[in-house]
């Protein structure tokens, strides 16, 4: 067992981008060349590392392997007394590594393209390289604080991309903002909402750990997992609320309900920071900690019952997020939008699997599918990033009714948006089929039917906004004659995506049964092999097939064929009108928060200031200072300066001293 | 082997010397006396980098002491895990501030008397820091004040004189409550040695002490701006030269490093009075959010940065609150973090002023084009007040949060305690939006008018804002370089 090496290949990973990003600057004074082609190389090199890892899957390991160092000592604390500094590696992290690096790599390539010529490269490599090394560290970590710091460094870095375009240019509205009037926010403002947004979430998540801290004193993974007999019993009931606070964190990073908003803003930055940050690693942040806060939640389920609350919020969350999310794509005017959305609401899909394994007996196959269409997510969906980047340059807009026709112009992004969108909406036999597949089908076996409805709901939507998104983007009259192929250093990534979201679909079940095995080491259950009921084992792939039908029939009619104008059915009806309204304005939730929360802070800010501080205190003020000046007047019959009550005070106050020293000597 | 502990009273003779020498010859000298008083600073900080690794060495404070008044007691300057980061940092702070005053000073007149005012000034600071004698530290106390009013009403900027007065009242009126404390505590427990005051006040009623220790308290409220009496503070922020803006914080959180130590050191029966800490927590607490809201309202740079430490402030009062080791080492950090953030932000407040033409943030917008390193110092300095990871802000603020949830969960559940702790994690918030929204309306955007006709950087104002951001970091990513000391703590501290 090459237990050095391990350990090696994990600091390295995480390392190795950090470095890149460090000698951005350096490399940047050599020339533009060295700079854009040596950020690359440190994402490879990342790459490499964390691909070297995937070997110990296969070795009879005991999990987790940790490797730590002494980071942050607090002497004689009795908690938080040594903080280390830790990597652990289990499957769950290798996976999630691998997944992160890959993606990475191929769209840093797809960047070389994408952002050629752009004033800013600097700063976008910086970033880019920064973001992937905090992502690593985020996974690696094995305790929470360390986790925090990689949660907050990728926060930094996606409010830093988001804005990547801080001019804020009125001109370039149509590329750089995002929204319609009256919710068109430039990329500066989209970067703080998404900053205040997430970091609202965190601060719930600080709060949880610090409590965690507090009741068993510790706060690194392995060590939680049996942690529950470390609480005082009197304070057990806090176990689960520790766990819900922490799940803040990750439903803002997520972008799950309520804190979603920040997501489809971000749209703002460049189509590659929104493939990867916005799509493919980031917002995972949230799925992945809840996973690996899993099997902890689990084994303190059966000293402390009321655990299981953080299993119902998890997949309650994740079944609304992903309904509303899903419905809101549908009428959605802007490419990335639509995207965006779609993000959401497969995130939830995934929180609303991993909710559902902790409350059936199915544990280890709500788990695995939850994983499992990460994986395939963060493929098909970086894809349809990538490619949307491209198209989005060959329209001049972001907005759909600026495309159409596409298809002839750009055949290459055509077919691999294509590949993408299907393994989106579940086509079988793409990656996506199998993970939402199993998704719902682990729903449906733990019993609740609700969620489960929601989940086959949402799979109508999806089917219908990606439809209507291949529809209103590659057919119809063309809208921009000269449009033209992407160059290929950005064609061959989302190439390569698209045609990788299908392969994993045709190895899905070898896939699925390899997760299972791997992932089932690290869960306090025993693995066996999902034999569950024969029922849902059919019914769930044949009703979600159908589903796929009910949804893509009608945008296929509507905005691939085009039999009848789309704008008619909608104009024609009243409450369709109002619909259309409610779901682009996004059920008003965005429009809440500014108008409930962002608004008021500001106005409260006002008063403070204005009233509070320069009338009250400042009138306090000079109340004081005329009675003290009537009092002196009285005194010394005589109108001095205020100057004096300071020698008035001083002699009192040493008089005062001597006094209190004579009495205190004698 | 050198003897250590003289170490320490070379660290604040030497610029109390320069000083002299400065106001005797500061004709003859010219302009070379920002250099001297440079020197000495340094020396300064060297004496104080070595005490800190004799200290860290020994694994026990370090203690010197010399015969002074036969009233008073001996005259003791003392480094251990709590005055020995602090110390450093006031030091770091006066020496950069020291390097920023030279480039500043460069259009204005009075070399000699500036620089053997600034010098006293840290001299003072210094003192304050490292006195164990009640008396020697509420004279250095005095020194700050009197040193950082000439300076303001001398080279300050416009309303000098009635922000100075008013500085002057209030501090005043809460240094006159602390030597009524101090007055008091020597008639009942014959002694002003801090380090002794814990045994002897072990038999005093717990009324007696809390009357001591709140009039203690409340005169160092004043020094710390905690609310309501904060509202010298924003006055006299903007009204003083820059560099005198830049270390202002640092004075502001002295009253919290001697807070720590009355309570901690002095008064560790008043740790236990839990009503007390409560008491102390929630007015913390007000403080954080008001000095928060307010500074989301200003416009001008300095002013937002001024209501931003009272804010700041709250932050240490609720570590001073958290009744916790854990908490203490959060002020202590918090401290650090605080006076290198804001000395860097104030100085890049001035930096503007003096290129951009003003501080206005209507005026501004777009400078991250224009001033990069700026820029990146600027996001820095706010990324660590608002407590983000893995700058020293985020340190202080999670061990002080830490310490008051360790508090109220260890021994009996402690629900209003919690309770006002996760309302302030929540509300630090605030120090998110003003950061971000003050970074947004003067780095982002289409250059102003303003910002472009700006003339470049003056390279050595640049200078002590390029250390201060490397040190937020590199401090951030190990802060046990500045927490290992506390081992050398006072072993009688509560858990």
């Amino acid at each position: 067992m090459s237990l050095e090496l391990w350990a090696i290949y994990a600091w390295t990973s995480w390392m190795m981008p950090l470095v890149g990003a460090l000698l951005t600057p350096l490399l940047a004074r050599i020339g533009g060349r060295a700079r854009d082609y040596g950020a690359v190389i440190f994402s490879f090199f990342a790459m490499l590392t964390t691909l070297s890892l995937i070997p110990l899957l296969f070795e009879e390991v005991k999990w987790p392997l940790r490797s730590q160092i002494s980071w942050v000592l607090l002497p004689g604390a009795p908690i938080l007394s040594e903080i280390k500094a830790g990597v652990l590696l289990d499957p769950l992290s290798i996976i999630m590594v691998n997944i992160v690096s890959v993606v990475s790599f191929l769209i840093m390539v797809y960047s070389l393209g994408y952002m050629r010529g752009d004033p800013g490269l600097t700063r976008y490599w910086f970033f880019m390289n920064f973001f992937i090394a905090n992502m690593l560290l985020l996974v690696l970590a094995d305790n929470l604080i360390l986790m925090l710091v990689g949660w907050e460094g990728v926060g930094l870095c996606s409010y830093a991309l988001i804005g990547y375009w801080y001019r804020d240019s009125r001109e370039g509205w149509l590329h750089y903002w995002v929204g319609e009037p009256p919710e068109a926010y430039p990329p500066s403002h989209c970067g703080m909402k998404a900053f205040m947004v997430t970091r609202f979430g965190d601060l719930f998540m600080i709060a949880g750990t610090l409590m965690l801290a507090a009741t068993v004193k510790t706060v690194s993974f392995p060590e939680l997992l049996h942690a529950d007999s470390l609480a005082p019993a009197n304070l057990k009931w806090l176990l689960p609320i520790s766990l819900i606070l922490i799940l803040s964190g990750a439903v803002g990073k997520s972008a799950q309900l309520p804190l979603m908003e920040w997501l489809p803003d971000a749209m703002a930055g460049p189509s590659s920071v929104s493939a990867l940050i916005h799509a493919a690693t980031m917002v995972k942040a949230g799925v992945y900690l809840v996973a690996r806060l899993f099997p902890i939640a689990l084994s303190w389920s059966a000293s402390v019952p009321t655990t299981t609350s953080f299993f119902y919020a998890v997949m309650w969350i994740g079944a609304l997020t992903a309904f509303i999310a899903a419905s809101q794509a549908v009428a959605s005017t802007e490419l990335k939008k639509i995207l965006a959305y779609s993000t959401v609401s497969q995130i939830g899909y995934m929180m609303m699997a991993l909710g559902a394994a902790g409350l059936s007996t199915e544990i280890i196959g709500g788990y695995v599918a939850s994983i499992f269409h990460l994986m395939n997510h963060a493929v098909f969906k970086a894809a349809l990033f990538l490619a949307a980047g491209s198209i989005i340059h060959a329209a001049g807009s972001r907005f759909l009714r600026d495309m159409g026709g596409l298809r002839k112009h750009m055949p290459i992004t055509f077919y691999s948006t294509l590949l993408a969108a299907f393994a989106l909406m579940g086509m079988p036999p793409f990656g996506g089929f199998w993970s939402k597949d199993l998704v719902l089908s682990m729903t449906l076996s733990s019993g609740e039917y609700a969620a489960f409805i929601l989940g086959l709901v949402t799979a109508i939507l999806t089917a219908f906004y990606s439809i209507r998104m291949m529809g209103l983007v590659f057919y119809g009259g063309g809208k921009s004659e000269e449009a033209h192929e992407a160059p290929r250093v950005m064609w061959v990534p989302y190439l390569i995506l698209a045609v990788l979201s299908l392969i994993l679909g045709l190895v899905a079940p070898l896939l699925e049964g390899g997760l299972e095995k791997v992932l089932a080491r690290i869960l306090p259950v025993h693995a066996h092999s999902a034999s569950g009921a024969l029922g849902p084992q059919l019914i769930v792939p044949l009703a979600s097939i159908i589903a796929i039908v009910i949804g893509a029939a009608p945008a296929y009619a509507l905005y691939v064929r085009r039999v009848k104008g789309q704008g008619e059915i909608v104009e024609r009806r009243g409450y369709m009108k109002a619909l259309r309204t409610l779901l682009i304005r996004r059920y008003y939730i965005n429009a809440f928060y500014y108008k409930a929360i962002a608004h008021p802070s500001i106005r409260l800010s006002q008063i403070a200031s204005k009233v509070l501080e320069l009338k009250v205190i400042e009138g306090i003020n000079n109340a004081l200072s005329i009675g003290a000046r009537r009092f002196s007047d009285l005194i010394r019959k005589a109108h001095t300066g205020v100057l004096n009550h300071y020698v008035i005070g001083l002699i009192l106050g040493a008089l005062i001293l001597i006094m209190l020293i004579l009495t205190g000597g004698a | 082997m050198i003897d250590a502990s003289h170490l320490l009273l070379q660290s604040l003779i030497v610029p109390i010397i320069a000083s002299a020498i400065i106001f005797a010859m500061g004709k003859l000298l010219g302009k070379r006396v920002g250099w001297i008083a440079l020197t000495s600073l340094a020396y300064s900080m060297i004496c104080l980098v070595v005490a800190g690794y004799f200290v860290h060495r020994s694994g026990s404070p370090l203690q010197a002491s010399y015969p002074w008044a036969q009233l008073l007691g001996d005259f003791i300057l003392y480094l251990d895990g709590l005055s020995g980061p602090v110390a450093l940092v006031t030091a770091v702070v006066g020496l950069l501030a020291c390097i920023y005053s030279i480039a500043y000073m460069d259009l204005r007149d009075g070399w000699g008397g500036y620089f053997s005012l600034y010098l006293l000034f840290n001299a003072g600071m210094l003192g304050t820091v490292l006195s164990t004698n009640l008396a020697s530290f509420f004279l250095f106390l005095e020194l700050i004040l009197i040193a950082s009013w000439s300076l303001i009403v001398v080279w300050g900027e416009k309303d000098r004189w009635r922000a100075a007065l008013k500085y002057f009242l209030y501090t005043e009126t809460g240094a006159l409550m602390f030597l009524v404390g101090i007055g008091l505590t020597y008639s009942i427990m014959g002694t002003l040695n801090i380090l002794e005051l814990a045994s002897r006040a072990a038999g005093l009623s717990p009324t007696t002490l809390s009357l001591i220790a709140s009039l203690m308290l409340v005169g160092l409220f004043v020094k710390m701006a905690i609310f309501p009496l904060h509202s010298w503070l924003p006055d006299a922020y903007s009204a003083a030269p820059t560099p005198i803006s830049a270390i202002l914080p640092v004075v502001t959180g002295i009253g919290g490093y001697v807070a720590l130590r009355i309570l901690y050191i002095a008064f560790p029966q008043m740790i236990g009075q839990n009503d007390f800490m409560i008491a102390l927590l929630a007015l913390a607490l007000i403080t954080m959010i008001y000095g928060g809201y307010v500074a989301l309202a200003q416009n001008r740079l300095k002013k937002l940065l001024a209501y931003s430490s009272i804010s700041q402030m709250g932050y240490m009062l609720f570590g001073v609150a958290s009744a916790s080791v854990i908490g203490l080492a959060g002020a202590m950090l918090m401290y650090v973090a605080h006076s290198l953030s804001k000395a860097m932000l104030f100085m890049i407040s001035g930096m503007l002023s003096r290129t951009v033409g003003t501080d206005n943030l209507d005026e501004l917008g777009g400078l991250a084009g224009r001033m990069r390193t700026m820029s990146i110092a600027f996001m820095i300095g706010f990324l660590s007040l608002m407590g983000y990871p893995p700058l020293l802000g985020f340190w202080g603020e999670l061990f002080i949060f830490a310490g008051s949830i360790y508090t109220a969960l260890h021994s009996s559940l402690d629900i209003p305690r919690l309770a006002l702790t996760i309302i302030a994690i929540i509300f630090s918030l605030i120090t998110a939006g003003y950061g971000l929204w003050t970074i947004r309306r003067s780095l982002f955007g289409e250059e102003s008018e303003a910002v472009r006709r700006a003339q470049p950087e003056p390279r050595l104002m640049l200078v002590p804002i390029i250390v201060s951001a490397i040190l937020l970091v590199v401090l951030g990513i190990y802060p046990t370089t500045l927490t290992i000391l506390l081992r050398t703590l006072a072993p009688l501290l509560p858990g």
